[in-house]
């Protein structure tokens, strides 16, 4: 098993939990790895997810920017972030787009859904999600009905969600799968138009015999996954993209095999143990092979600096309005959301259902230049005078020499080990105006390479 | 991903309720005027797009940072790709067709909704283009495709991005291109809109990418704000013996600098705000080249294609916003316009039956190419209505890499191997 040293350590929490603050890294190190993960993921340790208040009983119960709000929230407060770290791993899986499901709190209840199964069993999870409203909206699967079916959900079941593009299944086994998914209808209030479930209509459903990976029944949802994890494939292929979001290399196929053992036999958080526990995710490629996405860096900043919406209570949200979303006096809390826009990384806007896009897809010119500047907007609403800092931010103000804020700043965003020239870097954008910048020295520290890479 | 610009209407075309939160911009304004050093007079108004000072003259304020400035008189290529699978037989439709009525039933396109190209096609919901085809700068190119293509999306999209289906090949074919031109030199060869796509994916370098908005950070840098530039320049020095993703940053940090050097100035005052998500991307591309600045090929999207369900409704709306937005950009461009080839590219059509409210993956895409260069009217066979393939789709009859082979080649004047690397026959669409 890995070594639990500082590096190491704060290693994981970037990876694994949306990285530490100093005292949580402390915290973890010299003890043994299996039970850190074991820890991180301890379910009885999360809290519940919450929701926001609804204003009305109608379709837009809350606005966009009040679901991205809660989300947000939930990921920068909780006591348990590896939990929703990987909860955002799984919206990124399943990645379903508000643009197109329209109803903020199917959204809501998918990610709430994604949180608490995505822990757990494979099977249980892809059935979930099989059956979850804003998906069936998302994929068109209400749409499917005996004698026109549509392919659009049952090829991303394979393709995307399970298995890999044409990895063990063909594109016969769609047209069935297909049919085994037809009649499955969007549980409607007919006044108001409110999606509240998934429903299935005998009379829309395809009742004759299907045959999927050679074997044939009167298959519908439940079958049809049975099938699906009964293959090889799938656990493999979850076990792949788990190591690429949360290690970014290719991953070798023995640590892909112990990684796909766990999870046939068990559930997700047993392959993470496995994955987060091993030599390989501690080795050098690793560390330095994976580029944080804006989310993660947004959140970390949001635990590390503790921006203001940390302390949000959801009740405040009540202040929602339809069109403009919260007003102007809740722009300390909704100013997350807002860097996340500007980053490119949207909570629940991914750019299509294969998710978020990866590693140096995420390091072009554009996305680098939104980091530039979202990093100057966030130092300098950490250093507006107009605005009382944090506990954890109030350093930025009291420091005066150039070179102790640079190593407070890259300590405080929870690195152990930074280069020389970050901190020249650093230390140069807080001293080069004559006065010391904290702001710039901030926006400096966040995009360094070391902060740039999870 | 495709967040990061400011204009309204960024939606999935399919009549989406607009999701923007556009209420933030005069947040930006009011946290940008509230307090600490974010006072006014700061030059760069985040996010935004600049506003011009009056008067001035655009050409003369581009300065390009490093490369030389090409002589303005070479052809340009812009590439749009069209995101999702568009279904070409509800596009250019087959006109006195009972077989296409047979196949399309009640999705079929009625007679009464196209214009006519000729005797044989009417063209769906484009009547710009339908007018423009008249003067014979459009190529319609039918059936394009490879043998055993893949019905996945990404399969397919990454097949076009790498130009061959040797998936070996990490390079794309605007990146070879671009490369071909000298572009390792000079990133701003090649700008991308929104995010750098994989087909300008480029030999050891890195073409840049831009906003829509076109905002870059370090435009009309202020003397108060050199820490952070010194900061940046500092972090953007390349170092020997990098891996390559440390490369990449530093590389995309330096492109930045180049971009807010060239590009920032590059924009008119007064923008319309265009009504589409693509009218942005494009009305950003004819500013740039209106401004004079040396980029040879960009790239820019159109999303929502994969018209499974409800097609009905969304795929006029689509093919609206593309009709318009081309019809924009060439005005858009003046007298530019002649430099100016525009192509089209779709991973697949869809599947020749109608599903009861929409069509499903299939083969064979149709692209259109566009400007002076062009040798107008259909090229390559239209896929046959009768005949299908094993899984009930429509064969294709034009290879993809004599496609590309024979625009990028042809508007370039580079051996068509360099963009597509399998090419055996060329296209000839290019004058």
């Amino acid at each position: 098993m890995a070594e639990s040293n500082p590096a190491n350590v704060a290693h994981l929490l970037r990876r694994a939990a949306f990285g530490g603050r100093p005292e949580e890294i402390d915290a973890f190190v010299g003890r043994d790895l299996g039970e850190v993960v074991g820890e991180m993921f301890d379910h009885t340790a999360a809290p519940p997810a919450g929701e926001p208040p609804r204003r009305t009983t109608g379709y837009y119960a809350y606005s966009d920017e009040v679901l991205r709000t809660w989300w947000l929230h939930l990921a920068s407060s909780s006591p348990t972030p590896a939990i929703e770290r990987l909860a955002w791993f799984w919206h990124g899986h399943f990645a379903t787009s508000l643009d197109k499901v329209e109803q903020s709190s199917l959204i809501h209840r998918q990610l709430v859904t994604l949180r608490r199964l995505g822990l757990g069993r494979l099977d249980q999870l892809l059935l979930a999600m099989t059956l979850d409203p804003a998906m069936n909206r998302w994929l068109d699967l209400h749409l499917s009905e005996v004698g026109a079916p549509n392919e659009n959900y049952a090829r991303e079941l394979f393709e995307l969600f399970s298995m890999g593009v044409d990895n063990g299944y063909t594109q016969a086994d769609i047209v069935e799968a297909s049919r085994a998914l037809t009649g499955y209808s969007l549980d409607v209030v007919p006044q108001t138009e409110v999606v509240t479930g998934t429903l299935l209509l005998p009379e829309l459903h395809d009742h004759r015999t299907k045959t999927v990976f050679g074997s044939s029944g009167n298959w519908s949802a439940d079958d049809l996954v049975r099938l699906i994890v009964e293959r090889p494939e799938p656990a493999a292929f979850i076990s792949r993209r788990l190591w690429l979001r949360y290690a970014g290399t290719q991953g070798s196929q023995q640590i892909i095999d112990s990684m796909a053992d766990a999870l046939r036999s068990g559930t997700v958080v047993d392959a993470l143990r496995v994955m987060l526990t091993s030599d390989e995710f501690y080795s050098d490629e690793v560390k330095a092979g994976l580029v944080a996405q804006p989310i993660e860096l947004l959140v970390r900043v949001a635990r590390n600096f503790e921006l203001p919406i940390v302390s949000l209570d959801l009740a405040q949200l009540v202040a929602d309005d339809e069109d403009e979303g919260l007003p102007e006096e809740m722009w300390e809390y909704v100013a997350v959301n807002w860097w996340a826009f500007e980053m490119g990384q949207h909570v629940a806007a991914p750019p299509n259902v294969a998710g978020w896009p990866h590693n140096d897809a995420w390091l072009d010119a554009s996305h680098v230049a939104s980091r530039i500047q979202a990093g100057r907007d966030i130092g300098w609403f950490l250093t507006d005078d107009e605005r009382p800092p944090s506990a954890s931010s109030a350093f930025l103000r009291e420091i005066e020499d150039p070179s102790t804020l640079a190593t407070a700043i890259l300590r405080q965003f929870g690195l152990v080990e930074w280069s020389d020239a970050t901190h020249a870097a650093v230390t140069r954008a807080a001293a080069a105006d004559g006065w010391t910048a904290s702001d710039q020295a901030f926006a400096a520290a966040f995009f360094s390479p070391e902060v740039t890479f999870a | 991903m495709n967040d990061t610009h400011m204009n309204d209407s960024h939606t999935t075309s399919t009549g989406a309720h607009d999701r923007h939160p556009r209420h933030m911009m005069d947040r930006r304004r009011f946290i940008g005027l509230s307090g600490g050093v974010a006072a006014a007079g700061l030059g760069y108004q985040f996010g935004m797009r600049r506003p011009a000072t009056a008067e001035v003259s655009l050409a003369s304020s581009v300065v390009p940072a490093r490369a030389q400035v090409a002589a303005v008189g070479e052809r340009i290529l812009v590439s749009v790709q069209l995101a999702g699978g568009l279904d070409f037989l509800n596009t250019a439709v087959p006109l006195g067709s009972g077989r296409y009525r047979d196949l399309r039933t009640d999705g079929a396109i009625s007679e009464s909704d196209v214009v006519a190209l000729d005797d044989s096609y009417g063209l769906y919901s484009m009547p710009n283009l339908a007018a423009r085809w008249q003067t014979g700068s459009v190529a319609l190119v039918h059936g394009v495709g490879w043998p055993n293509s893949t019905l996945s999306h990404f399969e397919a999209e990454h097949v076009w991005e790498r130009g061959t289906v040797d998936n070996a090949n990490r390079t794309g074919f605007l990146g070879r291109a671009l490369d071909e031109l000298g572009g390792s030199q000079d990133p701003m060869i090649g700008i991308s809109i929104d995010r750098l796509s994989p087909s300008m994916s480029a030999p050891g370098w890195w073409p840049a990418s831009l906003p829509a908005d076109g905002a870059m950070p370090w435009t009309n840098r202020e003397e108060w704000n050199r820490g952070l530039v010194e900061a940046a320049q500092m972090i953007s020095q390349p170092q020997r013996g990098e891996a390559e993703l440390l490369a990449k940053y530093r590389a995309s940090h330096q492109t930045v600098f180049d971009l807010s050097d060239t590009v920032g100035a590059a924009f008119g005052a007064e923008e319309e705000s265009e009504s589409s998500w693509l009218g942005s991307q494009l009305a950003t591309v004819a500013d740039l080249i209106t401004a004079g600045v040396a980029t040879r090929a960009f790239h820019v999207s159109q999303d929502g294609y994969d018209t499974h369900a409800d097609q009905t409704a969304s795929l006029p709306v689509l093919l609206t916003e593309l009709d318009d937005a081309i019809e924009m950009f060439f005005r858009r461009l003046g007298s530019d316009a002649s430099k100016v080839t525009l192509m089209t590219w779709t991973e697949f059509g869809r599947r020749p039956e109608w599903n009861g409210s929409g069509t499903d993956h299939g083969t064979a895409g149709l692209q259109f190419v566009i400007g002076d260069a062009v040798r107008g009217g259909h090229h390559g066979e239209p896929p046959s209505l009768t005949r299908f393939d094993r899984d009930d789709n429509f064969v294709p009859t034009t290879d993809f890499q004599g496609y590309l082979g024979g625009v990028v080649g042809g508007v370039f004047d580079i051996d068509p191997r360099i963009p597509a690397p399998g090419v055996r026959r060329t296209l000839e669409v290019i004058t």
